[in-house]
């Protein structure tokens, strides 16, 4: 859905005079950005609930037969999947986020603050 | 994310885009360092119990803890949601104004029931220059409305509200495709995948 915000705003044309590079008001900015980012009240639900097979830290199995080079492997490796899978899906998230937000920006002239609202107005 | 474009606008490209980047970086060690916190909970390595985000802090800090971080988890929640609500209501009102004449609403103020009108004809120049032509904009004397669009918003919304994470995933895929396919079925005269009109990328999605 997102590329296809994306893929139409590079078609309908970009106009650089719409955003500024500064800005003129940096009140709510943060407010309306962490509002994005709201994901981390529900990575517990999703451990819990995620499909068995997303590997969120399952200790793989070792051949080896030190101990500890076993607890070490294993522990790498649940904080290296854990990383991949959250760390991946912020990245993409913050891929997108500008992506949409800026060639929205740069697409459309004066939009609303739900810019389906101005999508819907036809202004 | 329908709210960026605006915010872009009226911040600036390089805040904004800063924002973005430095908040994620944020969420993104905060959602790391809370499963690495739920992962060392005895007996919960591979994250088998269903622990809950305040139970997190209910089982490592002690119960105060717990009714803190459940105040702010359900204040936070609620702002998500009320937001989400009014922001998809606003865009249903929005559909029904653009498609008909108007749209209507149910308006209560002190104990008297009328119905209000809106329509997108009766903006002003200015607000639709600032993006303040938006349904039942200017009803701000304290009376509450239900417009079509919370009604039709509670029709998916509602039976949601029953079903846990997994299940509200599918269902949410289900209803985005049935939405698709609903519409492709009434405008087959056309689908529109690109196209110049910014309205009708409202239409295809």
């Amino acid at each position: 859905m997102s590329l296809q915000f994306i893929i139409t705003f590079v078609i309908d044309g970009v106009d650089l005079s719409y955003v500024s590079l500064w800005g003129s008001d940096w009140g709510n900015l943060f407010g309306v950005v962490l509002f994005n980012f709201a994901a981390v009240l529900s990575v517990p639900a999703w451990l819990y609930e995620r499909e068995k097979s997303v590997d969120v830290g399952k200790g793989k199995e070792s051949k080896q037969n030190d101990l500890n080079l076993m607890i070490l492997d294993q522990l790498l490796f649940h904080v290296l999947s854990t990383m991949i899978v959250i760390s991946f899906s912020s990245i993409i998230g913050v891929i997108l986020y500008i992506l949409v937000g800026g060639l929205g920006a740069l697409t459309m002239p004066k939009v609303s603050s739900n810019m389906l609202l101005f999508m819907m107005s036809g202004m | 994310m329908l709210n960026l474009p605006n915010t872009y606008q009226r911040s600036g490209l390089i805040p904004t885009t800063a924002s973005i980047i430095f908040l994620g970086i944020l969420s993104n060690y905060c959602s790391l360092h809370t499963a690495n916190a739920i992962s060392k909970i005895d007996g919960n390595k591979n994250f088998e119990k269903e622990i809950e985000y305040s139970q997190v802090f209910r089982i490592l800090w002690g119960r105060r803890a717990f009714i803190f971080t459940q105040i702010a988890f359900f204040c936070c929640i609620m702002c998500l949601l009320i937001a989400s609500i009014v922001d998809t209501a606003q865009v249903m009102d929005q559909i029904f104004a653009h498609r008909q004449e108007g749209v209507s609403a149910l308006r209560i103020l002190g104990g008297s029931v009328d119905i209000v009108n809106w329509n997108s004809d009766d903006c002003l120049q200015k607000e639709i220059e600032t993006g303040e032509c938006i349904p039942f904009f200017n009803e701000k004397d304290g009376s509450l409305l239900l417009s079509y669009g919370y009604i039709v918003s509670a029709i998916p919304f509602v039976p949601m509200s029953f079903m846990d994470l997994k299940v509200c995933t599918a269902f949410y895929n289900v209803l985005i495709c049935f939405c698709m396919s609903f519409y492709n079925i009434l405008h087959s005269r056309r689908k529109i995948l690109y196209s110049k009109s910014l309205d009708s990328l409202f239409y295809w999605l």
